[in-house]
């Protein structure tokens, strides 16, 4: 049964979510919710359930790298308004990572450091990604001189780069696979564990049918895990 | 916050110092727990230095083309192995057998990279026996002592207890794992000896499995101990493997029984025999979820069974329910244990019916849809609205 506050906030998140919609489901009991026949209260629970399944889908779905030491960074494009709750999850998941999930319009950057939840919204991954490399490569510059000297602090390095002093030339757009550090190999050994785990001939037709929707796949922007002999009518339509 | 990740203490394991991972190594070892089933369970361990978790639940990270979900980075430690059983690609007689094992830094290396990638809630790690099962448990422990001390992971571990490991050793995997098993294989020492001469059923499994009862008692593990049996390869009735799981959980309280169909692999022993068909692993899991999850008791299931004491190809539930009711009941006045009984309603819906029922009669077939009521199957077994709700013969179901 669904408590009262995520339902609301699950409510609140669904992308067709109104005022008058929200306003009803104040007034439910946790037991109304799961046992009435009313279309409206129906209609509720299920848009509730449609952005739970999402966030749960999203969890498993979607695909981290990293960037450097301190970020890991994924593309995401949910449905329903969720990407706080999923980059959140992943900065409790990884204390002390920058998580930065996004796509080409938004982007979504949690931290959870010393036991605080950090959240910040942003434009694009992309344009995020890049800000947030130029910032550590600031910061990084600004330990070594203090190391060297102890004159010039960080911050004050990062406000040079921010006011357009001093600054290195950054690539803009995706990060490099050097950046990444050893991305081909990653993607090789998942890919030779995962054909490693197939059985065709324990395949159990609708018993172990398990495949992720093309809008979970759309979402979660992943790339395609399915074989072609999989592929069902479905999918293409 | 750039600058907060940046002074963060926390450090994980970053980009692997020199040696490239052998990818023939991930694979041969990877195949080699293709049959071994799994479920991925959430570990509650958290802290501000952990590595892993903030969940509560398992989670299915993908599926491969046969439709199965994989959520654990499932391996082998080393595919090396004494025993010739039947059915095992591991089997010391296996053809053509290249021989592969980890190491335990290099293992933690691969699981902590699939999992800051979210391609894996956590680790699973079965093996051969190796030399000796004791030196083999050794390594794996240590594997996994390093993923918890070292680099603070709190992910999911399922670690495979190899049978005649010693009590000590059996101890020590419970402390780091979240759930462990060790695999019967076989629902009885006859059977067993069917499967693989060389193992001992009672002296080195049941006794194992008594060893993590015992060790239960003071030693907390959040997911429990499972088991796994081969369905199908040494002529064992679906009454025989029925009998060993009332056993398994009335006596030895375990969480779950895991059935995997046989299918004979080339180079093994039983490469000619016939396969095991994958409704047959199907049926057994839906008797063990009737007793396990609705708890129906060993009489009411044993209808199920035919007269040579196997499951036929069809719901089980619906077998036991057209033995048990004797007329359709009224969902207005029945008992959750009446309504879970009936097919097409399980325990949610049956709650909701339970607190429906609180504002009014249901009258309508329609409302109890709206509930989870699956209505073509229930229908034969509910009165609504006064008059059984389908004509047509139960039997038809």
């Amino acid at each position: 049964m669904m408590r009262t506050g995520e339902l609301l906030r699950h409510l609140a998140a669904h992308r067709n979510s109104t005022d008058r919609l929200m306003a009803r489901a104040r007034t439910l009991s946790p037991e109304e919710v799961e046992a009435s026949t009313d279309p409206e209260v129906l209609r509720i629970r299920r848009m509730a359930l449609a952005v739970r399944g999402e966030v749960c889908r999203m969890r498993g779905f979607i695909r981290l790298r990293p960037l450097g030491e301190r970020v890991l960074w994924g593309r995401i494009s949910p449905h329903h308004d969720v990407g706080f709750e999923i980059s959140d999850f992943f900065a409790r998941r990884f204390p002390g990572k920058l998580i930065v999930l996004g796509d080409g319009r938004r982007s979504w950057t949690s931290l959870y450091s010393e036991g605080a939840l950090h959240r910040q919204i942003g434009d694009g991954l992309s344009s995020t990604l890049a800000d947030i490399s130029r910032i550590m490569d600031l910061l990084a510059e600004g330990s070594e001189e203090e190391k060297g000297d102890g004159v010039t602090g960080a911050d004050e390095k990062a406000e040079k780069g921010r006011d357009g002093g001093e600054e290195k030339e950054r690539e803009k757009g995706q990060p490099s696979e050097a950046r990444e550090g050893g991305g081909m190999e990653r993607s090789d050994l998942w890919s030779v564990y995962y054909r490693s785990q197939d059985e065709p001939r324990k395949a159990g037709g609708r018993r172990y049918s398990g495949r992720i929707s093309r809008r979970a796949e759309r979402s979660a922007s992943l790339e395609a895990e399915r074989g072609s002999a999989t592929t069902k009518l479905e999918d293409l339509i | 916050m750039a600058r907060l990740a940046t002074e963060s203490c926390f450090d994980s394991v970053g980009p692997a110092p020199g040696r490239a991972i052998d990818l023939a190594k991930v694979e041969a070892l990877g195949r080699g727990t293709k049959y071994d089933l799994c479920t991925s369970s959430a570990a509650k361990r958290q802290g501000e230095d952990a590595l892993g978790s903030a969940l509560r639940g398992g989670l299915c990270h993908s599926f491969t083309g046969s439709g199965r979900c994989v959520s654990l980075f499932k391996t082998l430690y080393t595919n090396a192995c004494p025993h010739d059983c039947g059915y095992c690609p591991n089997a010391s007689i296996s053809a053509g057998k290249k021989i592969f094992s980890y190491d335990p830094e290099e293992l933690v290396r691969i699981t902590l990279a699939l999992y800051r990638e979210n391609r894996i809630e956590g680790l699973f790690l079965s093996s051969g026996i190796g030399r000796d099962e004791n030196e083999t448990m050794e390594e794996m422990i240590e594997a996994v002592r390093l993923l918890r001390s070292a680099h603070h992971f709190r992910g999911y571990v399922h670690l495979k207890i190899l049978p005649g490991s010693s009590k000590e050793h059996v101890r020590e995997a419970m402390e780091l794992a979240d759930r462990v098993s060790v695999n019967l294989e076989a629902p009885s020492s006859a059977r067993m000896a069917e499967l693989c001469p060389s193992k001992e059923y009672e002296r080195d499994i049941l006794a194992r499995q008594r060893y993590i009862q015992d060790i239960s008692r003071y030693v907390a593990l959040p997911a429990g101990q499972t088991t796994q049996m081969v369905v199908g390869a040494a002529g064992e009735t679906d009454r025989e493997i029925f009998d060993r799981l009332l056993l398994e959980y009335d006596v030895l309280n375990l969480k779950r029984v895991y059935f995997s169909a046989f299918t004979p692999l080339a180079g093994t022993a039983f490469e000619d025999r016939e396969k095991a068909p994958a409704w047959r692993e199907h049926r057994l899991y839906q008797i063990d979820w009737l007793y396990r999850i609705y708890k129906l008791d060993e009489g009411e299931i044993t209808a199920a069974f035919d007269d040579s004491g196997y499951l036929p190809d069809g719901d089980p539930k619906v077998a036991i329910a057209r033995a048990s009711f004797e007329e359709p009941i009224d969902p207005n006045g029945a008992s959750f244990a009446e309504l879970i009984r009936v097919p097409g309603i399980g325990p949610k819906t049956a709650r909701r019916i339970l607190l429906c029922r609180k504002n009014g009669r249901i009258e309508r077939m329609r409302d109890l849809a709206a509930l989870g009521v699956a209505a073509r199957r229930a229908g034969p077994f509910l009165k609504v609205g006064g008059k059984a709700a389908a004509t047509l013969d139960r039997w038809g179901v």
